[in-house]
């Protein structure tokens, strides 16, 4: 028997990370130092257990949960209610279309071919006017909510 | 079912419904991990009003990257790391020495290996000074927290008071297993021998 033990056995001992062997047994039960070594490390990770944890003495929710920002709006599949429905409106609107169709027709035989693209002009531009400020508002609102954020 | 199967579940439900928008399941996240942040920024952020700060930030990291979350580990290992990261950022730019020099790094009596015996020849008269537990809990604290380099601090309270494993360590601070393993080692000895030193101290 000539070295120590070295502290990598000796910490594994203390840990139960190593198996111990015939030759360990021997040089601990001779070896005052390697014994009181093994001791020591045992008593040391016993003790770190049960050290007092020292606290940040911070109330993280109080803290935390303010700054969280709000949670998107939860989207609402499309169930197969609205599906029906749209479907019903779609055949309110289209089946008089369909039974006056003819009479619509014959009302735009006699206007002039000039003065019926005058109004579908006009109509298209005050379509657009009025999808810009949707449009614009729409993203006005958005600004806002994402400033509440 | 095992504790980490679980683990899994719980923090599988726990994300689920924050992700669904429900915050209260956040307060559950906070109190399951705040224990572990705690013992991460006390060791790594040494002044106390840069704290709240910091663990805000943690938090809010935490929350924003839920979604990205993916169950590969404990949902508190995660929030460690992210813990550590946050800390090791904010240790860098102040340019606060944390890990070990890199020419430390490879002493070969040091690397953790399976060598049985000590280097030292053996003398039976040459003693080692026995610890005792009841002077053992004062001191221990602060022999911890004079450790060096400070990220042997972090190590010891990770592994013997957070009781976690090598591989949640390596996880969280992103350095390989071995490394810890072998810094750990170090940072067990150091303390055990800065304590032996402490006494000695006393008793002249
Ligand atoms: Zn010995």
């Amino acid at each position: 028997m000539k070295n120590h033990l070295s502290d990598n056995v000796l910490q594994a001992l203390a840990l139960d990370q190593q198996q111990v062997n015939e030759e360990m047994i021997t040089h601990l039960e001779q070896c005052d130092r390697c014994r009181e070594a093994l001791a020591n490390y045992q008593l040391l990770f016993t003790a770190l257990k049960t050290v007092e944890k020292p606290s940040l003495e911070i109330d993280i929710e109080a803290l935390v949960m303010p700054q969280l920002p709000k949670p998107a709006p939860v989207r609402q599949p499309v169930g197969w209610g609205n599906i029906w429905l749209a479907i019903l409106g779609v055949a309110i609107f289209s089946v008089p279309l369909f039974i006056t169709g003819r009479f619509i027709r014959n009302l735009f035989k006699e206007v002039p071919v000039m003065m019926l693209s005058i109004i579908l002009v006009g109509t298209l531009i005050i379509v657009g006017f009025l999808l810009r400020e949707i449009i614009n508002s729409y993203k006005e609102r958005k600004q806002l909510l994402n400033f509440y954020q | 079912m095992s504790q980490t199967a679980a683990h899994n579940l719980s923090d599988q439900l726990l994300v689920e419904q924050v992700l669904k928008g429900n915050q209260q399941a956040f307060v559950l996240v906070i109190r399951q991990t705040e224990g572990l942040v705690a013992q991460i920024v006390l060791k790594m952020v040494r002044i106390t009003a840069d704290r709240p700060d910091i663990v805000q930030d943690i938090y809010l990291k935490a929350y924003k990257n839920l979604p990205s979350f993916r169950f590969n580990s404990k949902l508190s290992t995660w929030i460690g790391k992210i813990a550590y990261n946050t800390c090791l950022h904010y240790l860098e730019k102040r340019k606060l020495v944390f890990l070990p020099a890199t020419s430390e790094e490879k002493e070969p009596e040091e690397i953790f290996d399976n060598l049985s015996y000590n280097r030292q020849a053996y003398n039976v008269n040459e003693g080692e000074k026995r610890l005792s537990s009841r002077d053992l809990g004062a001191a221990l604290g602060a022999a911890i927290n004079n450790l060096s380099p400070p990220i042997y601090q972090t190590l010891i309270t990770l592994y013997h008071q957070e009781e976690m494993s090598y591989a949640e360590i390596a996880e969280i601070t992103s350095l390989p297993e071995g490394t810890v393993k072998n810094y750990l080692f170090r940072a067990r000895k150091a303390l055990k021998e800065n304590l032996l030193s402490d006494y000695q101290k006393e008793e002249l």
